[in-house]
């Protein structure tokens, strides 16, 4: 009996050993190196490619862009500062802009940066990223000498040191010529930059690699968001992709990760409760609710403006992004982020509270009848979905017939490319770094907004004599932003992300990503 | 036994062709375009087209079928349109940590059920049993997500004994890889446990009812002897059938628990195709998950003739 008792026990003692003995190798925390040199930051996807050119993920452009620079660059405030560029000129007439490259800057294959390479990246980025195109679709890059570049275009940009600034997506990365010309349309093979991380490994569905760039050509300056001295003080950078939320928070309360992004909002008080640091980066997220304008009822403007003047934004936005701190409701056409840059309409009290008696008497007059919309949406998208919900109960307050389309994430955006399939779609666009290239402008875009006085207005705007000018011309895209009604704001929303609490530095400013170069350890 | 094998082994032909038609057709008929997805919420209309254009994603179902099944003869299941790598490598390469997993919570449910099935069954209605049917039910009812977050939430985050998440492969370390796969290895071996002590229960109860281990135990055999070498033994074939059946299904994906637990095996990656559209990926995957069963139902029948001499595996006719 008592050798029985003994038999019986025998499993749950070595399970106990087993499990002291595992606790004791992990060493008081699960997975961990020296904290002192690796950053592990978790994020939500994994990207098709990490070349920066190609790349219109946010998620991977901030991986990457510890291994990439640019000519130019963005500090916290939106303004451009030389980045591998030491200085550069617009010329007179606006139509071309003169680089002065930094001598001996390495490239993490061991060779220095010459005009060529800055010339080859930079048509590549004209030629295959879709920021390229919207900028400068006619222009070049030629070399004057090997240290000077000159960007020649065919009409005037007064927003083109933006474009060339902006670092959330086809990013305008400068890589040996090589590797440039070998690529062209296609993804590049080897990931070679000059930026302080050097590319080790993509281990796919998993993570990918960094390790400290020791022959890093820093500037000068001051850190300050992207711009100035990204010199790092820790050796190995890796980013795991973690698709589940609640594994990236558990991670991040183990000690397994030191950051994590796309923090659910809902969990944001369960993280600060345990003392972990949860930041919140720039307003930049722009939910819009798109239109279709090419066919059914939203093709005439009283039935647009009608939802812009009835819709409770401060309840949408509630919907998706929970607390205040995490949005603005507004109903402008550049995100709150930017109100520095573009100051418009997002900056005023317009459209603050629902009216619903002008809504219904604007709804009148465009002739609507009762037919019934469809609201396109799928659950992936959580926050949006959300919207989603409150938006039809909204509409049917000033009387809009609705029902709602739900699908998963693919299938809804061949869906959106339809404009048989949908009247109103909530996206949240990534507000970009001016105005020109906000996607729901573009008559190819869902939603497809065509007026010729649009035309006219981004032509004077690119055309204008400098940045200050476009920023005076930009009033009037405002005005016919809110006329036109392309697309209904909700407001400006931000995402979160959280860190451990040794981990310092870590800074979303200068754009919607994360930028952790600058990380040090308590 | 040979011939039987090579029956066998032919008769895969016709099964996967069919698998391949059927997975085919419905992939490329799910409305949803890889193109879109790879080039993210911006992308213009001209810019999808062209990349569909350079995918082949124009090309008429039929020929697109035919392309693809032409490679499969050869061993090339395709090239993935999302990580732009060949389809085996990434099977290849995910396999891993999914056999591991596969293997080590196989380990975990039989060393559960096993012991807890042959007591249950030696002492019908006992407290033992009870406890071992209660554990089968609730074991069967909670779903793997559930038991894998609460394993999280108390081995990995309040005790820290466990890291809650990733895969470290065996030529690190058999510690390191043993750590990231335990707690995943108890979610799904716990649920898997349920099922084969279930079994195990029910087919030795019915082996211990026959004549002849009543006669067995009139001549005075005793009754642990009775119950593992001649009750078990013949008891064995309903329950390997459920051990092929569970462990065919641990390999071609615990989808659910591998994405709690970060671990990128097949489920993650055939996931994670499925919402990125990447066709390759999705037809190599259920091909090879076809495959699998079939060859795993083929093992568990080659086994029943080596438990079981009276089981003859020959080609009928002859």
């Amino acid at each position: 009996m008592r050798h029985n008792r003994i038999r019986t026990y025998v499993p749950v003692l070595m399970t106990i050993a087993l499990l002291s003995a595992v606790s004791a190798c992990s060493g008081g925390g699960p997975g961990t190196e020296s904290a002192q040199e690796r950053l592990t930051v978790a994020v939500e996807k994994e990207a098709p490619t990490y070349d920066p050119i190609v790349s219109p993920q946010v998620d991977a452009t901030a991986a990457i862009r510890n291994v990439f620079e640019t000519l130019v660059t963005v500090d916290s405030k939106f303004n451009v500062k030389p980045m591998l560029a030491k200085s550069y000129k617009v010329r007179r007439d606006g139509k071309a802009v003169e680089f002065v490259l930094r001598a001996g800057v390495r490239f993490h294959d061991g060779t220095t940066m010459k005009a060529d390479d800055v010339v080859a990246s930079m048509n590549r980025w004209i030629r295959h990223s879709s920021a390229g195109q919207a900028a400068v679709p006619h222009g070049r890059f030629v070399k004057k000498s090997d240290s000077v570049v000159e960007l020649k275009m065919k009409n005037r940009n007064s927003l083109i040191m933006l474009d060339l600034a902006y670092s959330d997506s086809n990013l305008p990365a400068i890589m040996p010529s090589r590797i440039a010309n070998r690529a062209v349309g296609n993804s590049v093979k080897e990931y070679i930059g000059t930026g302080p991380f050097k590319f080790i490994k993509w281990n796919k569905g998993s993570s990918l690699e960094l390790e400290r760039f020791d022959n890093y050509s820093p500037r000068k300056e001051s850190p300050d968001a992207l711009a100035g001295n990204r010199t790092a003080a820790y050796k190995f950078l890796t980013y795991e992709f973690v698709a589940d939320s609640a594994t990236r928070m558990s991670g991040l309360e183990t000690g397994q990760y030191d950051i994590i992004t796309d923090v659910p909002l809902d969990n944001v008080d369960r993280l600060e409760a345990q003392g972990l640091t949860v930041k919140t980066t720039p307003k930049s997220g722009l939910p819009n609710i798109f239109l279709n304008k090419a066919k059914g009822t939203f093709t005439n403007l009283r039935a647009r403006q009608a939802i812009a003047v009835g819709v409770d934004r401060e309840k949408l936005m509630k919907a998706g992004w929970f607390e205040p701190r995490f949005y603005d409701p507004s109903a402008g056409f550049m995100p709150k982020s930017l109100n520095d840059l573009w100051k418009g309409s997002q900056t005023g009290d317009n459209f603050k509270s629902p009216d619903i008696a002008r809504a219904r008497q604007l709804l009148k007059q465009s002739g609507y009848s009762g037919q019934q919309v469809t609201l396109l949406t799928s659950k992936e998208t959580q926050n949006i979905y959300d919207q989603t919900i409150v938006l039809q109960q909204q509409l049917k307050k000033i009387g809009i017939n609705s029902k709602i389309s739900t699908f998963d994430y693919a299938t809804m955006l061949a869906h959106r490319d339809n404009p048989n399939a949908w009247d109103i779609i909530i996206v949240q666009a990534i507000g970009k770094i001016e105005p020109t290239q906000q996607t729901f402008l573009r008559p190819d875009f869902p939603g497809w907004t065509k007026d010729p006085e649009l035309d006219t207005i981004l032509a004077k705007l690119r055309g204008a004599p400098d940045l200050e000018g476009a920023k005076r011309v930009y009033q009037e895209l405002d005005r016919w932003y809110q006329d036109f009604v392309p697309v209904v704001n909700i407001g400006s929303g931000a995402d979160a992300y959280a860190t451990s609490e040794n981990v310092r530095g870590a800074n979303a400013e200068g754009g919607v990503a994360l930028t952790v170069w600058g990380v040090t350890f308590k | 036994m040979a011939g039987y094998l090579i029956k066998r082994l032919v008769g895969l032909v016709p099964v996967l062709f069919v698998v391949s038609v059927v997975v085919f057709a419905l992939i490329h008929l799910t409305s949803g375009d890889p193109a879109r997805v790879i080039l993210g919420n911006d992308a213009s209309p001209r810019e999808v087209a062209a990349l569909k254009a350079k995918l082949g994603l124009n090309e008429p179902l039929v020929a697109q079928y035919l392309h693809w099944i032409r490679g499969v003869a050869t061993g090339d299941l395709g090239t993935s349109i999302f990580l732009h790598e060949p389809v085996t490598k990434t099977l290849l390469a995910r396999s891993q940590p999914t056999a591991a997993l596969a293997v080590l919570a196989q380990l975990v449910a039989l060393v559960i059920a096993l012991p807890a099935g042959i007591a249950a069954a030696r002492r019908p209605g006992s407290v033992v049993d009870r406890t071992v049917m209660a554990f089968t039910h609730v074991g069967m009812a909670i779903p793997s997500f559930l038991l894998g977050l609460l394993l999280v939430i108390f081995i990995g985050v309040r005790l820290t004994l466990l890291p809650t998440s990733g895969y470290v492969p065996l030529s690190d370390g058999l510690w390191p890889h043993l750590q990231h796969l335990i707690m995943p290895a108890i979610a799904l071996g716990t649920i898997q446990a349920a099922l084969i002590a279930r079994m195990t229960r029910t087919s030795l109860l019915d082996v211990l009812e026959l004549d002849y281990i009543a006669f067995a135990r009139a001549k005075g055999v005793r009754e642990r002897h009775l119950v593992y070498h001649h009750a078990l033994r013949n008891a064995s074939l309903t329950i390997l059938t459920v051990i092929g059946v569970t462990f065919g299904s641990l390999v071609t994906g615990a989808v659910v628990t591998e994405t709690i637990f970060n671990v990128p095996g097949i489920g993650s990656i055939l996931i994670s195709s499925i919402n990125r559209r990447d066709y390759p990926v999705i037809q190599g995957t259920i091909l090879m998950a076809a495959l699998l069963y079939v060859l795993i139902n083929l093992l568990i029948d080659i086994i029943y003739s080596v438990i079981d001499p009276r089981i003859r595996l020959e080609v009928r006719g002859k």
